[in-house]
């Protein structure tokens, strides 16, 4: 297969109506001539997709907004994306035609709110079994958290030096997804627990498994909707050694903390 | 057609010496209270989505802990006429990961609602009468520490009716929809992530689209790999020659695992 893609910011696009289409977030109104609000900052995401040898494209918006938007030739798909004959046009279409929905409704131009002053709240923890807990907080460049509303905020975990784990000393098929990515919305603060599914499998033996993590967030106002490292890379890292006692031990350790496991059984 | 279950709450009256009374009414009539609701009708392959709502008439700020991720302190209970009980309890899986903080603060006046995806937690694969039990196991408290009293223990039961691929199918673009176009970060992680458990090849052409749109390429390429047909196995191959090395090495796992199942 071959693909294109591209992403776009539009913000200063110019608008060539040759055809009207109203589309609001998730309703639909009659098609009426607006006075265009003030510009928003606003993502085009855009691939070509060969197999129905067209393009697909969608946007993300700041805030709440009803747009208009000037589509040319172009296919209404449901959901407010759009389709266009000619994968290799698509390129062509952005700078020749520019869908450049404006909004018309909503917001008022707020400023773009991001995630500022991202820390971790005091040490990490060791909250039994082996987990390892953490806590982070953040604000809002606004000074307000509820502007976030838009962003989320997630981790990505990669690079995991054994995959699956070595077993023994791990349970067998432990083989988590590589990258490992999760978010949630940006409003509220995270907590992070590292911990490793058991049982760990006799005979015990000396192992280590270490992987890359970094916090981030994306804001659709921001950057392209592309995601921004806040913390990391730092390492998560994961061993079985002899305990000094006759025994094994399992630590699991990041940024200075750990969460241990004395004797494994 | 199900009635609506009728909810009667214990909840609290703080009165003004601070100390709580607990008492047992309409939940209509109280100032904190939470209630869970489910629709009483679905379709095989539809994202099923249970709805717990705070509502604070209170005078002051309460806060709710729901656990990991918003969803820890759920325990739910399926079943089905001529089938095992299933049990669920949401949590980290594999090797955890970052989540939103379980607390929530409800102001004076205002409500909260908490949405949890059943079919991430639970299977459902034919049509028919189930019977849904939700348990909440966390703690609404007063800004001082003060536990308040709420109803813990919903019956919720629903009928699945057969899945219609075109009406799967919209589902499935509805969503993706939201999943593209919401403007709230939580409506659009949501939406990809109750598409990616449909488990319905209608849900394919949406979710092959999600993962070309690099918004959350993991959920949609899980979902495809839950989809598990031929069509699914095709899809992955393509998005196995991606040019996204995190697209392709996703896909070819799950393409891997798929081939695995069927030997």
């Amino acid at each position: 297969m071959s693909q294109v893609v591209s992403k776009a910011n539009m913000r200063f696009m110019r608008p060539m109506i040759l055809a009207l289409v109203l589309v609001t977030m998730g309703l639909s109104a009659p098609a009426t001539s607006h006075p265009a609000a003030s510009q928003r900052d606003y993502t085009l995401l855009l691939y070509c997709d060969w197999n129905y040898s067209g393009c697909y494209g969608a946007w993300f918006y700041s805030e709440e907004v009803t747009v208009v938007a000037s589509y040319g030739q172009l296919d209404i798909f449901p959901g407010g994306s759009w389709g266009y004959s000619g994968c290799p046009d698509c390129m062509r279409m952005v700078e020749n035609y520019g869908p450049a929905p404006q909004p018309v409704e909503g917001g008022g131009g707020e400023a773009c709110a991001i995630p500022t002053d991202f820390h971790q709240v005091g040490s990490g923890t060791d909250s039994g079994s082996g987990t390892l807990h953490f806590e982070y907080t953040w604000s809002s460049s606004t000074g307000n958290k509820a502007d976030l509303s838009a962003c989320e905020m997630g981790e990505r975990v990669s690079g995991y030096t054994a995959n699956p784990f070595p077993s023994p000393p791990f349970k067998a098929g432990l083989s988590p997804s590589d990258p490992t990515e999760l978010s949630f919305e940006a409003t509220r603060d995270a907590e992070d627990n590292h911990q490793t599914p058991g049982p760990f499998v006799t005979p015990f033996t000396g192992a280590t498994v270490t992987a890359s993590q970094i916090y981030r967030y994306r804001c659709p106002c921001n950057n392209n909707n592309a995601w921004v490292t806040l913390m990391g890379p730092h390492d998560i890292v994961r061993t079985v050694t002899e305990n000094g006692s006759g025994g094994w031990k399992f630590v699991i350790s990041k940024s200075g903390s750990s969460a241990t496991i004395n004797p494994l059984q | 057609m199900w009635k609506q279950i009728r909810i009667v709450v214990v909840s609290v009256a703080i009165i003004a010496t601070g100390e709580s009374i607990v008492t047992q009414a309409d939940a209509r009539h109280q100032p904190i209270t939470m209630a869970c609701s489910l629709p009483s009708e679905s379709m095989l392959g539809e994202p099923l989505v249970l709805e717990c709502t705070v509502e604070n008439q209170s005078g002051d700020a309460v806060w709710v802990d729901f656990g990991w991720n918003r969803i820890g302190q759920f325990q739910l209970e399926l079943q089905a006429s001529g089938s095992a009980l299933q049990r669920a309890r949401p949590s980290a899986t594999g090797l955890g990961g970052v989540s939103s903080s379980g607390k929530v603060e409800v102001l004076p006046g205002a409500h909260y609602v908490q949405r949890l995806l059943l079919n991430e937690w639970l299977e459902w694969s034919r049509p028919g009468m189930y019977a849904l039990r939700v348990h909440f196991g966390g703690t609404i408290s007063t800004s001082v520490g003060d536990v308040l009293e709420i109803v813990r223990d919903y019956a919720l039961p629903f009928r699945l009716r057969p899945g219609v691929p075109g009406e799967l199918s919209r589902v499935a673009e509805s969503l993706l929809k939201k999943a593209t176009l919401s403007s709230a970060a939580q409506d659009r992680i949501e939406a990809a992530r109750s598409l990616s458990f449909m488990r319905d090849p209608a849900a394919l052409p949406c979710l092959r689209r999600l993962a070309l749109l690099r918004l959350w390429p993991g959920d949609a390429i899980a979902g495809i790999e839950r989809v598990g047909t031929e069509e699914a196995s095709r899809i992955l191959t393509e998005l196995s020659g991606s040019t996204d090395p995190d697209i392709a090495s996703r896909a070819k796992a799950s393409e891997a695992r798929l081939k695995s199942r069927r030997k």
